[in-house]
C-alpha cells in the first residue's frame, strides 16, 4: 500500500451501495414529478441507506421509519437526508461532491442535528466513501479537512450519550414537599390538557388528606422514543419526618390507550444498580412502582423502550 | 470502566499488512460485543482490510461484500452465527475472501434460477413469454405532491386555526402552501409578512412541519 497518501484520503471508509439501497432510492425518487426534487431524493435516499447499513453492521441501532428522509412528504418540502439514531436524534448523511467543496447546507438541515456524516458517492463503482463527521458546523457548510474520521465514530456517539445523561439536572422531592417545582414538571392536569384526554389518567387515588404531591414530566421525546410519548408521574407522600413513600407511573401520551409494548421502567439506586422494575405487556395501559425512601437518598428513573433510554435523577 | 479513548489516531494510517489486521482484530475482541471500542476496531478493519479482498464485476458484488461484513462484525469474535475466526488458521483478509466467494456464488445461483424462471412460461402458441409479464400490473402511487395538497385543502380550515400570535395571516395552512413546490423563500416571506425568519422557522417547525411529518409518515411505506 502507497503510505504517503493523505490522512484524509487513507481515513475514508469505502461501503458497498446495495441493490436493496438503490430499490429505495429509486422508488422514493418515483413519487416526486420534479426531474431535480426526484434526483435530489434519490441521492440523499442512497446517502442515508449506505449509512444505516455502516451502522447496522456495527450494532448501532438506527430507525429509518422516522427520518424524515424516509417520509415522502418532507422529501417533498425540505432537502434533507437524515437517520435518526436511537435515543439520540437525527444524524444528517449528507451526499457530497468532493469537487465543489466547501459543500454548503440547506438551511433546513441545520438545526435538530446531532452530527454530519459527509458522503461522496461513486455510483459506477457502486459504492460510498463515508469521508468523516463533525459534530457541528458553525459555518453552515461541511468543510471537508475540518471532518473526524470514521473510526472515532462510534466513540464519539457513545460519549455524546452519556454526556447527554450526566448533564440531567437533579429533581428535588424535598422542594416539592415545599411547594417548589423544578421546570418540566407539571400538575398532571396541565400536561393532559396539552394532548388528548387519556382514560388511563382517571384512575387516580381517592383517598382523603394527606393528598400526595403529584407532579407529571412529558418524556423527551417523539425522537426518543419514536412516535410514541409516555407522561412519566411521580407521587410523593411523606410517611414521617425522614421517610416518604414514592409513586412513579407511566402512561400513554396523545393518542394510544396503551403503552407501547416492551416498555420498561426501573428504579436504580446511587450505585445505578436496579432496585425495582416493571415492563409493559401487549395492552397495559399503565405501569407503576412503589417504594419508601429517605431523605437525602438519591435515585433515577430509567425508561427503556428497545435501544432508546430516558433517565432522571432524583434527590428525596 | 471504559476507558475513553485518544482522539488522535495512529491507526489512520495505511498500514494493512496481514499482523496488522492480525493485531486490530485482536484489539476488538478484547472488548466487549457492542461497546465502542469494539465498534471502533471493527470499523479500523474494515476500512484496511478492504484492498485486500477479492474483487470482480460481478452485478451482486456490493451485496456480498455487505454480506461479508456483517458475517465479520458477527464472527470475528464471538461466533453469533458462524465458528469464530482463527487467528492461527488464516488471516483475516483470507477469511473474508472464503465468505465473500461463497457468497458470490449464492448471488449467481440465485440469478440462474430466476432467469429460468422466467423463461420457462410458454403461450399457447408456443411463444416464450416472461413470468413478469403474465402478473398483474402493480397500482400506481400517486405523486406525494398531489397527496400532500389533498390533505392540506381537507385540513385548510383546522390549520388556519393555527397561526402566530396576532398574525392570523401566518397560520399553518399557509406555511405547509409556501413550503410546496415551487417553494417562497424563507427570505421572500419574512419581506412580505415582516416576521424574522427565526420565528417563521420555529413556528413552522414546531406547529407546521410535525403535521406534515405525521402524514408523510402515514404515506411512506414501501412496495418491500
Amino acid at each position: 500500500m502507497n503510505n504517503s497518501q493523505p490522512a484524509a484520503e487513507a481515513a475514508r471508509l469505502i461501503w458497498p451501495i446495495t441493490q436493496q439501497g438503490k430499490m429505495i432510492a429509486q422508488q422514493f425518487a418515483s413519487r416526486h414529478e420534479h426531474p431535480a426534487t426526484a434526483e435530489r431524493v434519490r441521492q440523499n435516499t442512497l446517502a442515508v441507506w449506505v449509512v444505516y447499513e455502516f451502522l447496522d453492521t456495527l450494532g448501532i441501532a438506527a430507525d429509518l421509519s422516522t427520518s424524515d428522509s424516509w417520509n415522502p412528504a418532507i422529501q417533498l418540502t425540505e432537502d434533507v437526508a437524515d437517520l435518526v439514531i436511537s435515543g439520540m436524534g437525527r444524524l444528517e448523511c449528507r451526499p457530497v461532491s468532493v469537487t465543489t467543496e466547501p459543500c454548503p447546507m440547506p438551511l433546513e438541515v441545520l438545526t435538530e442535528r446531532i452530527g454530519y456524516v459527509a458522503v461522496a458517492l461513486d455510483e459506477t463503482a457502486g459504492e460510498a466513501s463515508l469521508l468523516g463527521f463533525t459534530a457541528a458546523l458553525p459555518s453552515a457548510q461541511l468543510i471537508l479537512e475540518q471532518l473526524q474520521p470514521m473510526d472515532d465514530f462510534p466513540t464519539h456517539l457513545w460519549q455524546m450519550q452519556h454526556a447527554v445523561e450526566r448533564e440531567m439536572p437533579l429533581t428535588r422531592l424535598s422542594q416539592w414537599l415545599g411547594g417548589q417545582f423544578e421546570s418540566g414538571w407539571q400538575t398532571v392536569d396541565d400536561l393532559l390538557a396539552q394532548h388528548f384526554l387519556t382514560p388511563a389518567f382517571r384512575q387516580g387515588r381517592m383517598s382523603a388528606a394527606p393528598v400526595p404531591i403529584k407532579r407529571a414530566k412529558q418524556l423527551d421525546l417523539g425522537l426518543k422514543l419514536g412516535t410514541a410519548q409516555v407522561a412519566l408521574v411521580l407521587e410523593v407522600e411523606p410517611e414521617s419526618e425522614a421517610v416518604v413513600t414514592i409513586g412513579v407511573r407511566l402512561y400513554p401520551l396523545g393518542g394510544p390507550v396503551y403503552l407501547p409494548e416492551g416498555l420498561a421502567i426501573a428504579i436504580l439506586d446511587e450505585s445505578d444498580t436496579v432496585c425495582l422494575t416493571a415492563q409493559s405487556r401487549h395492552a397495559d395501559n399503565y405501569l407503576q412502582l412503589y417504594f419508601r425512601g429517605h431523605a437525602g437518598e438519591p435515585f433515577t428513573t430509567q425508561v427503556t423502550l428497545e435501544t432508546a433510554r430516558i433517565m432522571e435523577h432524583f434527590v428525596i | 470502566m471504559r476507558t475513553v479513548l485518544r482522539r488522535s489516531n495512529p491507526g489512520l494510517a495505511m498500514n494493512n499488512s496481514p499482523d496488522e489486521l492480525r493485531r486490530l482484530a485482536g484489539e476488538a475482541c478484547r472488548h466487549c460485543f457492542d461497546s465502542p471500542e469494539r465498534q471502533q476496531y471493527l470499523t479500523q478493519l474494515i476500512r484496511l482490510v478492504k484492498p485486500r479482498l477479492w474483487y470482480d464485476s460481478s452485478p451482486f458484488y456490493q451485496d456480498a461484500l455487505q454480506q461479508t461484513w456483517i458475517y465479520l462484525c458477527q464472527n470475528l469474535c464471538d461466533g453469533k452465527t458462524a465458528r469464530p475466526y482463527d487467528p492461527d488458521v488464516a488471516s483475516v483478509a483470507t477469511w473474508l475472501n472464503a465468505y465473500l466467494k461463497f457468497r458470490l456464488l449464492d448471488f449467481e445461483q440465485a440469478a440462474k434460477v430466476a432467469r429460468a424462471r422466467y423463461v420457462s412460461t410458454y403461450s399457447d402458441d408456443g411463444r416464450t413469454t416472461s413470468v413478469v409479464e403474465t402478473l398483474p400490473a402493480k397500482p400506481e402511487i400517486p405523486p406525494i405532491l398531489e397527496r400532500v395538497q389533498e390533505w392540506l385543502e381537507q385540513n385548510a380550515s383546522k390549520f388556519r386555526q393555527i397561526y402566530i400570535a396576532n398574525h392570523p395571516e401566518i397560520n399553518c395552512y399557509e406555511m405547509i402552501f409556501r413550503r410546496l413546490p415551487p417553494a417562497t423563500s424563507w427570505q421572500a416571506l419574512e419581506d412580505e409578512f415582516g416576521v424574522s425568519y427565526k420565528t417563521l422557522e420555529s413556528f413552522y417547525r414546531r406547529q407546521c412541519k410535525s403535521r406534515l411529518r405525521e402524514f408523510g409518515q402515514a404515506e411512506g411505506h414501501l412496495d418491500f
